[in-house]
């Protein structure tokens, strides 16, 4: 019992502390094996996270485990919970990538799951050049080079 | 259509001035593989033209899907599958689905070859197309040690001596050719945690599919198929314990899956377990099966009639009976049987029976001489060194219900 009261503080790059319970801090994997292997200090530093995106991070994590914890009615928390998700990942595009980078790092799955589906669904159905103009990405190819490509998978180019 | 197009439209202009950098180029490979694994293949592929960065991170997806009616011709098949499945790339391929054609197929060995060196866990091969000839799967399949599930369609399978695949928990086998009868029962029997087996074989398949597991937990076997199917496992039970929900709930989901077969081999072990099964819950009905091949234990012989109730048109039955221990020989002579199931009255025409002398089995040879109204030959084979009876004598006094019944004794 008093395992699940005990808080944790996970301390974002700029130094801010975010006190959570251990529940949510295990969806951290990467802090669940630390815990694990012995780690009992209190306040756990995420130097590679800011504090926007893991305050974000530790909302994602905080409502799973609170949909987790309910018992019974497990279609209507299902359901509930792929909304919050379907909310929570509608972000600008600097947001969803950081989300991302965070939950590699941190090792959360779920986030990391609807962050790089997000990324997919945007790509899905889309010319080359829109992908493109989507991210920001420049084509580096010369022509020469492109047609290359273009000829080497000629099949996954066909409308 | 054109609605999406514009909302796409729109939100790739809001997204692009939110955007000053491209940032998912600058994700590291495995999270763009994550990535493009979520896309179809064709999709994952084309991602090859967006820029240098991307021009080969397709290659490290470890889930595909591969059809040759994708691409503008079989060339362009064969060549893009020789340079994807490449056994040298160290990169794992967990997940693939390939259907290919009739074109003549040597391709696929090196293809499946480096999938099992690329630790392949989930493959489905289905050859699409008419024509007669099935390609062979190569043998490297069947020692693959990472495969969890296999399901492959209008294929041949060569015999092999060796078969190993430790992992391998479902596989679905439609419509495949074996050359040698015994290659599917090494198949199965050679899966130690093997779950899920479903199995659809050609209409014109006579064969017999023996299916010898200790682990399986579900059987599906196609409506319409002309095989005979020999079971013999004990859903993972050393002996039948009603609390055990779970096994329960095997046997549930196992029996429907096996009711459409037409000749059935069923082990002593497997009907004890389907006997303390049906006190619990109702048996589906075998309306296919025509033939059954028994060994029954002494002390469910009584139940005989109740399990063959659910076997209305069944034309052919061999028996055997078998000794059990717990059972005291006062007991064995209180056997009776009282019903008369439906196929007696209508379809049984042939009984192989095997009598060796210290059962209750002359009760029985009665009881279907008796009631069966349709039966043409009882065969009996008699081990007449340890009867201490004249089974002539005894056969003699027995009325006979149907007119036409010749009983013929065999020694053996």
């Amino acid at each position: 019992m008093s395992e699940s009261n005990k808080k944790i503080s996970l301390i974002s790059s700029e130094g801010e502390a975010f006190e959570v319970s251990e529940a949510v801090a295990r969806e951290f994997e990467i802090v669940a094996h630390m815990l694990e292997d012995g780690c009992s200090g209190s306040s756990i530093p995420i130097t590679t996270v800011d504090s926007n995106i893991l305050g974000k991070v530790i909302e994602y994590c905080t409502k799973h485990v609170e949909v987790g914890n309910v018992e019974g009615n497990s279609e209507k928390a299902e359901k509930d919970l792929e909304e919050f998700d379907k909310r929570f990942i509608a972000v600008e595009m600097n947001t969803l990538f950081s989300l991302i980078l965070a939950a590699n790092y941190l090792n959360v799955k779920g986030l990391l799951n609807i962050g790089c589906q997000k990324v997919a669904d945007t790509i899905k159905d889309m010319k080359p050049e829109e992908v493109r103009s989507i991210f920001n990405i420049e084509n580096d190819y010369t022509p020469a080079e492109e047609e290359v490509v273009r000829k080497e998978n000629e099949w996954a180019f066909q409308p | 259509m054109i609605d999406r197009g514009k909302t796409k439209q729109a939100s790739s202009r809001r997204l692009n001035r939110s955007l000053k950098e491209d940032m998912i180029s600058q994700l590291p490979d495995p999270l763009i593989c994550h990535v493009l694994s979520l896309l179809s293949t064709k999709e994952a592929v084309g991602t090859s033209i967006l820029s240098t960065r991307w021009r080969s991170l397709w290659l490290w997806v470890h889930r595909f899907e591969l059809s040759h009616w994708e691409f503008l011709d079989f060339n362009a098949f064969v060549s893009f599958g020789n340079r994807y499945f490449d056994s040298t790339r160290l990169s794992c391929i967990h997940n693939l689905k390939l259907t290919i054609d009739e074109n003549e197929a040597s391709y696929l060995t090196p293809w499946i070859d480096a999938l099992v060196k690329r630790k392949i866990q989930h493959l489905c091969v289905r050859r699409t197309g008419g024509g007669s000839s099935f390609h062979e799967m190569p043998l490297s399949l069947y020692v693959c040690e990472t495969l969890v599930s296999l399901k492959l369609v209008q294929l041949t399978l060569v015999d092999t001596e060796f078969v190993s695949l430790p992992c391998l928990k479902t596989m679905h086998l439609y419509n495949n050719v074996y050359p040698k009868e015994t290659t599917f029962e090494r198949l199965v029997s050679s899966c130690p945690v093997l779950e899920d087996l479903m199995i659809d074989v050609l209409r014109n398949d006579a064969k017999v599919y023996r299916v010898h597991s200790r682990s399986l937990k579900r059987l599906l076997k196609d409506m319409e198929c002309n095989a005979k199917l020999d079971i013999s496992f004990d859903f993972g039970l050393e002996a039948f314990d009603e609390s055990n929900v779970s096994s329960i709930s095997h046997i549930r989901n196992f029996l429907p899956g096996i009711s459409t077969v037409r000749d059935m081999t069923i082990s002593a072990f497997t009907f004890q377990i389907i006997h303390h099964y049906s006190k619990l819950e109702p048996l589906p009905q075998f309306d296919c099966m025509t033939r059954l091949d028994v060994i029954v234990c002494a002390s469910i012989l009584q139940w005989l009639p109740t399990f063959l109730e659910r076997c209305p048109n069944l034309t052919s039955l061999e028996l055997e009976l078998r000794n059990d221990e717990e059972m005291h020989p006062r007991e064995m002579n209180q056997i009776s049987f009282s019903s008369v199931p439906e196929c007696l009255l209508s379809s049984l025409e042939f009984v192989d029976f095997a009598i060796w002398g210290h059962f209750p089995e002359m009760k029985l040879v009665r009881y279907l001489l008796k009631s069966s109204t349709s039966l043409k030959k009882l065969t009996l084979n008699v081990n007449h060194d340890s009867i201490d009876y004249d089974i002539f004598n005894e056969l003699l006094k027995i009325p006979r219900r149907s007119t036409m019944c010749e009983v013929v004794v065999v020694d053996f």
